[in-house]
Order: structure tokens, then C-alpha cells, then sequence
């Protein structure tokens, strides 16, 4: 179908919206503020314009405090319900840092800082958590939070194996808290819009769609040996936690772990795929399954589901420069692309939504926030902790997406097809495969909490 | 020590490549190479590998060598990893017998080993490590007994539990590991009794309130009241562990436990409550939630509101409305209206209007009319009327407002009594909007009407005005001869207005009579007006092409003429910087000399200079801008300064068309050298051009739709202008089996016969279309590997079937805009696709096909398109670009561009499917448009200069129509005949290129060495000498060729 004219003027004088009344709910309640209607009653309809007692706030500590957590916590601290009173990094300048930051927006200089998680932990003053360490302790350090009593946000990807989601999804109701992965793009409204365009019928029957992902790499060499600092500086046996021992060296605990087998559980897949993956899960209202077929060929991964859709996980081998063929460059960083036989939608980071020619001239939306924002995402966490609601990106949630992001990686390093149970949870007459579930981890270290 | 070392590296070595060697060997070779790594004297991370190597592929061999490690400071977890993994009883025996034989934190990593395995063997030494002196020991073991969860290993996690003090948290823990265990097996009276054990401990709070969540699941028949006791717990985490598991697992008795016990929370917990009954509830529930709505506390009060929205459904409306009748803060009102307006069914519309004929206050009255017409209750309207009559301005005007949109045509002579009747200013003017928004609906003209004769009838000139007004809205150009000669009314005020509101007709229609009093009216104010009138006329005219440019100079000039004051020169200013022309730049240059608009006409130059600069009046703009000359703003002088460089470049194009004859010359003619007797007289004729000047041909001419006269005059006007051709929908797939297994071939038959009978080559478009909208429901429906078998017999029915006839075909049409098939079967589809049709017919050639490519606007992405076919072999033959999404101009700069860019995929390329105008002009899809004369002759000088272009260029081979008859031509402006085969001048110029300009007739003599040379047109020529009479094909192929006739 040829395209429309575009740069129509609107030539109507028209004395109402034309926006019809369907439009205008779909807009309110889906798009508006990122979830709708908030899920408590905001502090300003109490008549207190925004500000809000401290005896009301909830009580947050910050785990980790490298660039993903210094992120989080600059788009957290602006809440007016929520007040950060301890900050905890194995780093000395890093919690440093984070109490500065804190102690900065509040004017003060009450923030206490730790270099021992478990401090955090026994103070029961502190009512929930905020998990930006390294990936190898985000599963355990979760369920430690949560055996002590607190509500958990936890930076992605959640676990380095299977059987660490696992865990972590049991720990979550065994203990009955709130948790909430930091797969922030199902609060962003571009993201949004494409899994509402594919839910809804309006690409036709969904048979596709892509998940843009890293191509892996994995790398089980150690860095050269350097003098570890003393624990103060940096407590390196802590950083390592329950993953096996190596030398120290200062580039892992900058930044530089990811790709290492130790370190990173899924080969740098999860990296974007707990993104992309996860909202390909959600666009095809599998939240409570995942594929059950992985294939991986050189250029991506294909995963199909029991209702017959496929997922192609596409490696990206430029995934901050050009994009294409695959995706449209212009969408930005973790695009996905849902395709039905009656049209296709685009979309990511930059929240520009691309669509097929047919459905151009009724479905275009424009978005002017780009998609990576975790402001709407950690509200959506605060408000779940006040009401004990399901959180966006709850533990179910991110169990489902992260097993099928663990299942396709697997397909990449087994080199062949596998097929996956998702009841048993398990890959079918597979013992290769079953093997890699999980793996132990360092003494004293357990996921047995 | 160095001898030593050496050897050593040498047997690291060897020892290296017999792993490596048996790693090609596999399976228990695998292993032994990896434990012989362990056992030799190699780095820490070497072993650390071997470690990690037999966790992943290791047999049960391993087994030994990794027990023996389960001491090692670094790879004890990575033993461990292995043990756990290796299938078979081994691993776990060695974990267990290491029970006994090591300490400390190994220990420890031992005993979570085993309980990863669920080991129900170890539990009895597991159950001995809990008396051990190390609490850390013990601490592991009860946790490790907790998910194993056998009866003996929870006998003494729940002794622990009741132990002394240091380990109970442990104990805890492992009670809620085995209880979920137990809970998920729904063995829940076991788990209810682990719970009850925990809850009643001595432990932290944080296991007593997972223990209160697994006690709520388990529970069976008193789950109720337990519940409900939680929810009174003087504890606010029991509190909130009830209302979360409440809201996490639903079911019928958490909602009668949060029913009864809601009245009794304190307000806090209420809230919790109420909003727990989004996730859980019952009609019970609703009721609960329907009485907080009146509560005292204003937080509740909102709350029970926003669940109420949520799940209260219709029954809640009554509540709702109660809420909007008491007045109640903005807030909350706002979200009760919202509410409303979301419920379906006629009954919350009769709620609403019974509400409404209750009420007296004017505050809800108007919320409940606002409803009224958001909700659309066209039933409404009777009391609407009402409302409108009511002495509240408020009320009156919402009233009106709503009757907008929901009064029918019927009402509609009610409407206009009630605005003619309306003594307060804004009343009236929400009523004549009203009346306004009624016309819109269809009949309009009718509705139209029916004002206009209220016009007439009218006396006040309030009431005139506000018919005028909606009038105007309306564009009913049967009023406006009257409402023009109420320019000549004695009422100033009347005129006054009315002149405001002509200023706004849709089109220009008026603006004549508005010039007549600008240049004759004895009131100066009213000829003020007018002028400001005319000017806004003008200026919509100009925005939205209602006029063409020639038209519109001729107004601004004589606007010019009136346009004093600065605010008139302002407007004129305005107005012809949306006119792109050189006439209007010369005219706006004229007010550089004005000191209190040059500014204005600054940027009014800049702003229409754009496409100016790129045209042959560019000049006009240079000249502008040397009369500007030097700016203070920066981004006026960037602007500036890009005209300029564009203009330098437009100068360089402008050579470079000039040039186009000479490369005409140059790709497109030959020689012809004739060979005869000294002095023969020579004449040569063209019969046949070589280039493709090619059209669609329409299914309609071959199907017998067509009457026989039609169809002969189609095909015989086809002849006679037209040397190649496309099937414009006979060839596509779904024009040939829309429905699976029925295919028509008769129309592609009919047309190839016709073809070769007058040597006609026929481009077969389109073997696939894969733009999703295109392809057939059947074919969808298929799962892949049928879809791909239907793909191949399609390509190979039509290879075979038509082998030979077709000159060439477009494979799959506009891969970049669309691709269905790839996106189900993958890239590879295409190089399929090839390889299917040039198995069956290898001479095939075939072309990729897209648009918007000559526009440039996806130029890019075409040839990445291409090259990427190019680079992975597959077989593409030619490149076909589409020429319809031009608008009612095209840049030829840019067709330069594209042409170029294209060309460098050095392959033939084809202008396949020419318009002009094209799909983005004003009229398509306005087939009752008739362009103007001036339009005709813009089209045939564009038609000359995209023709002139495209043949100059040697990388084109031809260029074919997208239809050449009004009757068949999707875009019918763009037809060189009109529907009763009147020639437009488009056809005019297309002949006078195509056989005249283009085309070789000469007559001569052979010079004494008997030879006659001419410089020709590639294509067939007729050669006669001496009245004998031979044809010659001259091929750019060959550049020239020779005739004798000696």
C-alpha cells in the first residue's frame, strides 16, 4: 500500500476535539502518566501540596552505587513519599559519593553510609531497598533484604542463572514483600503503545516479533593480578560474594566484570534482552510461560512459543551505532518490532514509534520522552510498597523473562536447538542443558535463606 | 631451577594438547583430559577452567579428583559446581561423605550443596551437624534441612526452632523453605502447621510475617477468620502481609474477610483496604466501598472514589451522581465526571438526566449537561432545550454546548429559534456554534439552508451577525452573495462585522467584494477592515493552494496598493512569504526600503526564498539578498547564508541542465553510416525508439469491461505513443488466485498475445507483492513450510508458464516498505525467490521495485537494499524505481541525485510507474478536480523537464506510465487524455518530444565516396536510397551501425 500525503494541514475549523471517546479513555488511562491512575492516593489530594511527614515517608537504602545506581537514585530521590537514609558500596568512594549525593538533596547530613549490606539489613527503621550492585549479587543480595524484612528494587538482570531467579521469585512470597525489577521500559508509554498496538489486535494476528539483543560474548580469562587495596577501600572479598574467588583487579570493580563467566551470568544476552525479550513477552501475553523452542543461527536467536509465535532475538553487531538492516536506527537503543499479518509497530529508546504504511494514517503516536527513564518505574515500585499491589515488573514477571533470556542464551552456547518445559521448568531430555541451571556458589554464600 | 622450570612448561604443555587433542575425541576422554589438567602442576586459573569445564561436560571419573578439592581454598565451589552436576549417584555420595571429613566454611559449601540436591540421604548427617559447637555449622545444616524437608530433617528444624536462641532465625527460615515446599505439593496441613510453628516463635518479625502469609494460603477452613484476625493485628506488617497476600492471591474468602472487617479498620488500614478491593472483592465489597464515598475523611473519600472507578461498574453510578450533587472539592468531582463518562449503557445516561431534572443547583447542572454530551445520550436533547432556556448564563451556555453535539438535523429549527432568541452575548454565541456543529452532520447543504433563511429572516444585528458567523464556518457559498451585500448595510457595526467574518471565509470567494470596498468605501475604518479581510483571504489562499501563485501576486499586488499603516503592511508581509515565487520575493524586496517593516520583510524573504533558489528565478533572491545585506542575528544570517549556497549550487545545476541536450547527445544517439552510390539520395526514417517510453496497460482493455470502442481506442492511442509496457494489476497474485487453487490467467494471456503481435516488450509486474496489505488472507493463514511451498509454485508456475514473453519482472514490489515474507521465512527468502524462477527460466530478468526512492527520501535505504543483494550474489537482473510520489512539483535536483546514486549499482534501470501530479499533490484522490488550464500547462513543462532528465541519463533504459487515460489511470489528472480522448497538453508535449525533438527524419545525399553519415537516435530506422528501402536497428550497445546499399 502506497503511502497517504503526508504533511496534511488540518483544514477543519473544527470547534471540538475530534478525538473520540475511545481514543481519549485508551490515551487517559493507558498512556497517561505512564500506568494511569495512581495506585494510592497521591500526598497533594491530602491537601499537604506535595510535602509529605517523615513519619509517612518509606525508608530506602541503596546497595550499590556505580553508574546505574547513581542513576536510580537521582531519579528516586526527587519522590516526596520516600527518604533515603542509608547508602552501602563496597567502595569507599563510592559510598562516598552516594552519601554526598544524598545528604545534597535533603540538606543535610543524614545519611549513613556502610560498607556491610547486613547493616542495612538489621536496621529496622529502613522499610525497603534499592539493589544496584554488580549482577552476580543481585539475586542474593535481594533475598537477604527480603529475609530481613525488606521490600526490594532490584537493578537487572535479577540473577546470573536459572535457579538464582528461581530462588528469587520463591524468596519474594516466601517472605511476603514487594519486589520489583528494574525493567523500567513497561513504565515508559512508547513501549507502552507498541504492546498495546500488539494486544490489541491492530497488527492483525501476531507472528513475530524481534527482541534487539548484544551479540554475546563471554570471556572466563582473569585479569591481570593486582595489589588488593585494603577491605576499607575496597572490600574485595565482598565484591566477589558468593561468586568464585580471583585476584584482584581495580577494572572489575569500575565496571569492566561484564563479559566475564563469574561475573555476568548469560553471556552479555540479558543485557538488553532482559529488556527486549521481556517486552516481546508481555506484547504476546505470555507474562506466565515463555518460549518453548531456542534456536540460535549466526545472526540471532529464534525462540517459538506453544501458541506458535516466534521471538528472533537479533545480535546487534553495532548496538549504539547503525542498526540496520534489522531495526530503523532512528528508534534508538533496545528496539523491539512486533509484526502481525495486518501491520507492524517499531519502537525504542528515542520513543519514536514506526509503523507499517498501512497503519500509519490511524495508529502514529508520537512520544516526546525518550524510553529509558526510571522515574515512572520506581514510583510505581513506592506506590506498590504503600498499597502491598503487584508492582509492573513483579517477581513473576521477571522470572518468566528471565529464564527464556537464560534458555536462548543456552541455545547460543550449546550450539543447537533446545526445547524448554516451562511447568517443570526444565529442558526436555536435555541433561546438557539441565546441567547449566544452576551452579554453586562461593562458601559462606548460599541461596538456601 | 631453570632446567626444572623448563620441564615443567614442557609437560604443561604436552599435557595441554592431550586435553586439547581429546577434547576432539569427547565424552569420558574429555574428562580424563581436564582431571589430568587438575593433577598437574599448572596455574591456579588453569585448574580453575578444568574445574569449570567438568561441571559442564564431566562424567562421573570426575568425581574423585573433585571431591578431593572440596578443601581448596579457590576451587572448592567450583568442585562443588561439578558434583552437583554430574548425573548419577556419585557426586551426591561425595558431597555426603565429605560430611564427615572437613570443617569450617567447606563444610558449609558441603551441606548447601547437598541441599541443592534435595539429598534426602543426608539428612540424618545433616541432623548430627546441628549439634555441632559452630553455630555457622549448625546455622547451614538446620537451612540445608529445611529444603530437604523430609518429616525426620523438619522434627529437628522445628526442635531448633524451639531451641535456644542463636540459631532460631536459621530455624525459621528453613520452617518457611520446607513449608513453601510443602505448599506448592499442596500438602497444606503440613505447611499450615510449620507456619503456626514460626508464627508462634521467638524470631525476627520478618519470618513471622512470611509465616503469616503461608499460614493465610494454607489455612482451609477457618481461612476467614484468621484472616480477619491478621487484619486487626496491632503489628502494621501483619497488617500488610494480610492485605498482600489478600491482593496476590484472590479468592472469594479474602474478600468476605476484607468485607467484614473494613467497618472496623482504622482509617489507615481502611485505605489499604479499600484499595486491596481493586485485586479482591465481591458484590459485598462494592457496597463497602459505595459507603466510604460519603465518609468524613477526605483521603478515604478519594480513595473509595478511585476504586469505585475501577470496579464499580454501573451500580455504582447512582453514588456517583449523589457525589456530583453535593458539591464536593474539584478533585473528587473531576473524578466522579470521569467516571461517569467511562460507564456504558443507556441506564447511567437515564440516571444522569433524571439527576438533572432534579436538580437545582447550577454548579451540578452543568457537570450533569457536560456529561450529557460526553456520553453522546442523544436522547438528551429535550432537556437540554430546557436548560438552555434557564436563567443561569452558565447553565445556558453548557446547555447549548452539549445540544452541539448531540441535537439531529431535526432539532436543528429549534436551535436556530432558541439563538435568535438569545438576548446574552455568549449564550448566543455557544447556541450559533451549536447550530454550527449540527449543520456539519450530513445533509449539510439542507442544514446550511435552514440558516441561511434565519439569515434572511433576521432583524437584530446580533442575530445577523451570529448567522453570518456560523454561515462563514460553514463555507455555504449559496449565502454569500447576501452576506456580501451586507457590506453596503447603513449599520457600521453590522458591516464592521461582517467584514470580520469574511475575513475568515474557507476560500477566497470573496474577495473581490472585499476589494471593491477596500478601494471605494467612503468610510475609512470599514476599508481598514476590508483590506485586513482581503489580506487574511489572501494569505489562507496562499497556505493552503487554493489559488495558483499567478492569481494570488495579482490580489498581493493590489493589496499592496491600499496597505498604509504598518499593521496592513505587516499582514501583507505575512501573506507573501508563504507565496514561493519570484514575483512575491520582488514584492517583499520592495518593502526593504520601509523602515517600520523591513525587518518583517526580512524574514518574510528568507522564509519564501527556499524553493526560489532552487528554480531559474533564483536571481530574484540574490538580488533580494544583496539589498539585505549584512544581519546582526545570527540565526537570520546562517539562514542567509545557506539561500546563498544553495543558490550558488542551483547556478551549477542550471549549467548542468543546459547540459542535459548535450548528454541527450551523448547516451542517448549514434551514428548511422550509409553506404551507396556516390550521390544516391538518401532518406532516413525512424520507425522505433530503443529507450522504453512505455505505459500500463489496464486489465480493463483485456477483459472486456471496456465497450469495443473504448477498447480499441485504447489500444490503438497505445500503439501510436507508446513503445513498451507494463501490466498494471493483471500480473499480480492476488488479481490471479485471490482465492487458493483458482487462478486466472486469461487477462496476462490476452495481454502477452497482444504484445508480441505488435512487438511490444511487456514488463510483468508483479510476481510478489509482500506488503502485509497485500497479500491474500489464504496465504497468511498458511503455516510456514506450506507458505514457502505456495511461494515456489507460484514463482515457477509463472517462470514456465510464460517463458520467454515477459521482458522482465518486478520479483517481490517494494521490499523496503514491506516485506511479509521475509518476516515470516526470513531474509533468505528473496535469493528463494530468484533461484526458484531462473531454475525453470534462466533468461528471467528480474527487478527489485520501490518508491519514493527519486524523491530521495529513501534513497539510502534502497541501496542498501540493493548492495545487499549485490554482495550475497543474489541474482537481481535491474533496479525499477516508482515515479508517483512527487507532488504537484517535483525537484530536479534531487531526481539528478537519485539517478546518480542509483547508477552505482550499475545495473539497467527502468522508471517503472510515472505520474504527474503525483501521489503527494492536492489532488490525488480528488477525482473530481479538474486541474485548471494553468495546472495543464505546469504539468506538460513538468512532464518535459522529469522526461528530459531521466533520458538523458545513461544508466535509464526506459520509463513507463502509470496509465495515459483519465478513465484508467488511478491518479486521473495525471493522464495524458482526457476521458473522451481530448489530448491535454501534456500529451502535446510528450509527442513533441518523443517524435519530434527526439526523434531522426533526414533527408541527404551520399557524398562522393558513396557514404552518408547521420547522427541517430538509438532505435529501429527505415533507410531508403534511391527508392530501395532497408531497416536498421541502431543499439547503444553498439553506438553505431552500418548500411549498404551497394
Amino acid at each position: 500500500m502506497k503511502p497517504s500525503k503526508v504533511d496534511t494541514p488540518c483544514q477543519t475549523a473544527s470547534l471540538h476535539s475530534k478525538l473520540s471517546r475511545r481514543d481519549f479513555i485508551r490515551r487517559t488511562l493507558v498512556f497517561g502518566g505512564g500506568m494511569g491512575l495512581p495506585w494510592f492516593v497521591p500526598a497533594r489530594a491530602r491537601g499537604r501540596d506535595g510535602a509529605v511527614a517523615p513519619s509517612e515517608r518509606i525508608t530506602v537504602g541503596v546497595i550499590g552505587h556505580g553508574p546505574r545506581g547513581r542513576y536510580d537514585l537521582s531519579v528516586m530521590l526527587p519522590e516526596q513519599d520516600v527518604q533515603f537514609v542509608a547508602v552501602c558500596d563496597v567502595l569507599r568512594a563510592r559510598r562516598d559519593q552516594a552519601k554526598v549525593m544524598v545528604d545534597t538533596h535533603y540538606g543535610n547530613r543524614d545519611c549513613s553510609k556502610y560498607r556491610d549490606m547486613f547493616e542495612i539489613y538489621d536496621r529496622p527503621d529502613i522499610d525497603a531497598v534499592l539493589i544496584a550492585t554488580g549482577e552476580h549479587w543481585h539475586a542474593l543480595a535481594s533475598i537477604l533484604a527480603m529475609k530481613a524484612g525488606k521490600d526490594v528494587y532490584s537493578e537487572k538482570p535479577c540473577g546470573m542463572t536459572m535457579r538464582e531467579v528461581q530462588a528469587l521469585d520463591e524468596a519474594v512470597r516466601r517472605y511476603g514483600r514487594v519486589f520489583q525489577a528494574g525493567t523500567q521500559r513497561r513504565s515508559q508509554a512508547n513501549f507502552q503503545y507498541a504492546v498495546h498496538l500488539a494486544q490489541s489486535g491492530r497488527l492483525g494476528q501476531l507472528h513475530t516479533m524481534h527482541a534487539s539483543v548484544y551479540v554475546p560474548k563471554r570471556t572466563y580469562d582473569w585479569l591481570p593480578a593486582q595489589s588488593e587495596p585494603s577491605p576499607e577501600e575496597c572490600d574485595w572479598d565482598r565484591w566477589l560474594g558468593p561468586s568464585p574467588w580471583r585476584p584482584y583487579n581495580k577494572q572489575y570493580v569500575l565496571g569492566r566484570w561484564r563479559g566475564h563467566y563469574d561475573f555476568e551470568g548469560a553471556a552479555n544476552f540479558l543485557d538488553w534482552g532482559a529488556h527486549t525479550l521481556d517486552l516481546c513477552q508481555w506484547a504476546n501475553q505470555s507474562d506466565h510461560t515463555m518460549p518453548i523452542a531456542y534456536e540460535a543461527h549466526e545472526n540471532g536467536i529464534i525462540g517459538r512459543y506453544a501458541n506458535g509465535v516466534k521471538l528472533v532475538c537479533d545480535f546487534l553487531p553495532d548496538p549504539f551505532g547503525d542498526r540496520a538492516p534489522q531495526y530503523k536506527t532512528s528508534t534508538g537503543t533496545c528496539p523491539v518490532r512486533f509484526v502481525g499479518d495486518e501491520g507492524w509497530v517499531e519502537t525504542g529508546d528515542n520513543g519514536e514509534i514506526v509503523l507499517s504504511a498501512s497503519l500509519v494514517k490511524t495508529q502514529q503516536q508520537r512520544f516526546k520522552k525518550p524510553g529509558t527513564s526510571a522515574a515512572g518505574h520506581g514510583r510505581n515500585f513506592f506506590d506498590c510498597v504503600r498499597s502491598r499491589a503487584l508492582p509492573v515488573c513483579h517477581q513473576k514477571i521477571m522470572r518468566n523473562s528471565h529464564l527464556a533470556c537464560f534458555a536462548a542464551e543456552l541455545s547460543w552456547e550449546l550450539g543447537r536447538k533446545i526445547e524448554f518445559d516451562p511447568v517443570l521448568e526444565r529442558f526436555i531430555g536435555d541433561d546438557e542443558a539441565n546441567r547449566r541451571i544452576s551452579r554453586a556458589t562461593r562458601e559462606p554464600w548460599s541461596f538456601n535463606v | 631451577m631453570t632446567m626444572q622450570r623448563t620441564y615443567r612448561q614442557i609437560m604443561v604443555g604436552l599435557i595441554l594438547l592431550v586435553g586439547i587433542s581429546a577434547l576432539a575425541l569427547g565424552g569420558s576422554s574429555k574428562t580424563q583430559a581436564w582431571i589430568d589438567v587438575l593433577q598437574s602442576e599448572v596455574s591456579l586459573f588453569e585448574k580453575c577452567r578444568a574445574c569449570q569445564q567438568l561441571g559442564e561436560s564431566g562424567s562421573k571419573e570426575a568425581v574423585p579428583v573433585l571431591a578431593s578439592l572440596l578443601t581448596h581454598e579457590t576451587l572448592s565451589v567450583y568442585a562443588r559446581t561439578g558434583l552437583e552436576r554430574i548425573p548419577g549417584p556419585e557426586g551426591r555420595t561425595a558431597l555426603r561423605n565429605a560430611l564427615t571429613q572437613i570443617q569450617g566454611r567447606h563444610l558449609i559449601g558441603v551441606i548447601h550443596s547437598l541441599a541443592t540436591l534435595r539429598d534426602e540421604g543426608a539428612v540424618e548427617p545433616l541432623i548430627g551437624l546441628t549439634h555441632s559447637p559452630d553455630q555457622e555449622i549448625v546455622k547451614a545444616a538446620l537451612l540445608s534441612l529445611g529444603r530437604i524437608a523430609t518429616e525426620d530433617a523438619m522434627s529437628a528444624v522445628l526442635r531448633a526452632l524451639a531451641g535456644p536462641s542463636g540459631c532460631r532465625s536459621e530455624a525459621a527460615s528453613a520452617c518457611l523453605l520446607a513449608a513453601q515446599s510443602l505448599l506448592r505439593a499442596e500438602k497444606t496441613v503440613q505447611a499450615c502447621a510449620i507456619y503456626e510453628a514460626v508464627r508462634k516463635a521467638d524470631v525476627p518479625l520478618s519470618f513471622r510475617i512470611g509465616a503469616t502469609r503461608g499460614a493465610i494460603l494454607s489455612r482451609q477452613a477457618d481461612a476467614t477468620s484468621f484472616l480477619i484476625d491478621q487484619l486487626r493485628s496491632s503489628e502494621p506488617a501483619i497488617r500488610n502481609v494480610a492485605i498482600l497476600t489478600i491482593r496476590q492471591n484472590p479468592k472469594e474468602a479474602f474478600a468476605s474477610a476484607l468485607n467484614a472487617e473494613i467497618d472496623q479498620a482504622a482509617p489507615e488500614l481502611q485505605a489499604q483496604m479499600l484499595e486491596a478491593f481493586k485485586d479482591c472483592h465481591n458484590p459485598q465489597s462494592l457496597a463497602r466501598v459505595r459507603a466510604r464515598v460519603n465518609t468524613p475523611n477526605p483521603s478515604l473519600r478519594l480513595t473509595a472514589l478511585m476504586v469505585l472507578r475501577e470496579i464499580g461498574g454501573p451500580d455504582a453510578a447512582p453514588v456517583l451522581i449523589k457525589v456530583l450533587q453535593e458539591n464536593r472539592d474539584a478533585t473528587e468531582v473531576s473524578l466522579v465526571v470521569g467516571t461517569l463518562e467511562q460507564m456504558q449503557g443507556p441506564d447511567i445516561d437515564a440516571l444522569i438526566l433524571k439527576a438533572l431534572s432534579l436538580d437545582s443547583g447550577s454548579k451540578v447542572r452543568v457537570e450533569l449537561i457536560r456529561l450529557l454530551g460526553k456520553r453522546s445520550v442523544k436522547n438528551a436533547t429535550g432537556q437540554l432545550f430546557r436548560q438552555a432556556a434557564d436563567p443561569d448564563t452558565q447553565v445556558c451556555v453548557a446547555a447549548c454546548q452539549a445540544l452541539g453535539r448531540l441535537a439531529g438535523l431535526g432539532e436543528l429549527p429549534r436551535l436556530i429559534q432558541l439563538t435568535g432568541a438569545c438576548q446574552e452575548t455568549r449564550v448566543r454565541d455557544a447556541a450559533a456554534l451549536a447550530v454550527y456543529e449540527v449543520c456539519q452532520r450530513k445533509p449539510k447543504d439542507q442544514a446550511a439552508t435552514w440558516v441561511f433563511q434565519a439569515l434572511k429572516n433576521a432583524t437584530a444585528t446580533s442575530e445577523k451577525l451570529a448567522w453570518i458567523r456560523v454561515l462563514v464556518l460553514l463555507g455555504h457559498s449559496d449565502s454569500l452573495p447576501t452576506i456580501v451585500a451586507m457590506l453596503q448595510d447603513p449599520d457600521e457595526t453590522l458591516v464592521q462585522r461582517t467584514l470580520f467574518y469574511v475575513g475568515q471565509w474557507p476560500d477566497p470567494s470573496p474577495i473581490q467584494d472585499l476589494f471593491s470596498v477596500v478601494e471605494s468605501h467612503s468610510n475609512a475604518t470599514l476599508r481598514t477592515r476590508a483590506l485586513v479581510a482581503v489580506l487574511q483571504l489572501g494569505t489562507r489562499a496562499a497556505e493552503q493552494e487554493q489559488r495558483a501563485s499567478e492569481t494570488l501576486m495579482r490580489w498581493f499586488q493590489r493589496a499592496s496598493k491600499a496597505a498604509q499603516s504598518t499593521r496592513e503592511k505587516r499582514l501583507l508581509i505575512s501573506g507573501l512569504s508563504r507565496i514561493k515565487q519570484g514575483d512575491s520575493i520582488r514584492l517583499l524586496a520592495s518593502y526593504l526600503d520601509a523602515s517600520d517593516v523591513k525587518m518583517e520583510a526580512i524574514y518574510a524573504i528568507v522564509n519564501a526564498a527556499g524553493p526560489v533558489t532552487q528554480g531559474p528565478e533564483y536571481g530574484v533572491v540574490e538580488a533580494a539578498l544583496e539589498k539585505i545585506g549584512d544581519v546582526q542575528d545570527t540565526g537570520l544570517r546562517s539562514k542567509i547564508a545557506a539561500l546563498k549556497q544553495t543558490i550558488k549550487a542551483t547556478k551549477a545545476k542550471m549549467n548542468k541542465a543546459n547540459d542535459i541536450d548535450q548528454m541527450i547527445q551523448k547516451n542517448r544517439m549514434g551514428v548511422l553510416m550509409i553506404q551507396a552510390k556516390p550521390g544516391a539520395t538518401v532518406r532516413v526514417e525512424q520507425i522505433k525508439h530503443e529507450f522504453w517510453f512505455g505505459a500500463a496497460l489496464s486489465s480493463s482493455a483485456f477483459n472486456g469491461r471496456y465497450s469495443a470502442e473504448d477498447t480499441q481506442r485504447y489500444r490503438e492511442t497505445f500503439l501510436a505513443n507508446f513503445n513498451a509496457a507494463v501490466t498494471e494489476n493483471a500480473l499480480k497474485w492476488h488479481a490471479m488466485e485471490s482465492r487458493k487453487g483458482r487462478v486466472d490467467y486469461s487477462v496476462v494471456d490476452a495481454m502477452l498475445d497482444w504484445t508480441e503481435t505488435h512487438e511490444i516488450p511487456l514488463r510483468g509486474h508483479n510476481i510478489f507483492w509482500g506488503i502485509p496489505g497485500r497479500v491474500q488472507k489464504w496465504l497468511k493463514a498458511l503455516d510456514d513450510t506450506a507458505l514457502r511451498e505456495a511461494l515456489r509454485v507460484r514463482a515457477t508456475t509463472i517462470a514456465r508458464r510464460y517463458k520467454g514473453r515477459f521482458a522482465e519482472y518486478d520479483l517481490n514490489n517494494e521490499m523496503i516498505h514491506g516485506n511479509y515474507y521475509a518476516d515470516r521465512l526470513g531474509p533468505d527468502i528473496t535469493r528463494q525467490m530468484v533461484n526458484w524462477i531462473k531454475q525453470v527460466d534462466p533468461k528471467a530478468q528480474l527487478y527489485l521495485n520501490d518508491y519514493d526512492i527519486l524523491t530521495t527520501n529513501r534513497l539510502d535505504e534502497y541501496m542498501t537494499h540493493i548492495h545487499g543483494f549485490l554482495q550475497t550474489q543474489v541474482a537481481i537482473d535491474g533496479v525499477g524505481v516508482q515515479g508517483h510520489l512527487h507532488g504537484d512539483s517535483f525537484d530536479p535536483v534531487k531526481l539528478h541525485q537519485a539517478l546518480d546514486t542509483l547508477a552505482q549499482a550499475g545495473l539497467p534501470l527502468c522508471i517503472t510507474e510515472f505520474n504527474f501530479p503525483g501521489q503527494r499533490s492536492r489532488v490525488y484522490q480528488k477525482r473530481d478536480i479538474k486541474l485548471t488550464p494553468e495546472a495543464q500547462q505546469a504539468k506538460a513543462k513538468a512532464l518535459v523537464e522529469y522526461y528530459r532528465i531521466c533520458f538523458a541519463h545513461a544508466s535509464v533504459k526506459g520509463i513507463l506510465m502509470w496509465g495515459f487515460w483519465e478513465r484508467a489511470n488511478w491518479i486521473p489528472q495525471s493522464s495524458l487524455f482526457l476521458r473522451d480522448w481530448t489530448e491535454t497538453p501534456a500529451a502535446k508535449a510528450y509527442r513533441d518530444l518523443i517524435f519530434n525533438q527526439w526523434w531522426t527524419q533526414c533527408d541527404g545525399q551520399a557524398d562522393e565516396e558513396g557514404h552518408y553519415r547521420v547522427s541517430a537516435f538509438f532505435g529501429t530506422h527505415r533507410v531508403i536510397v534511391d527508392g530501395h528501402e532497408k531497416t536498421v536497428d541502431l543499439r547503444k550497445s553498439a553506438g553505431q551501425a552500418t548500411v549498404s546499399f551497394k
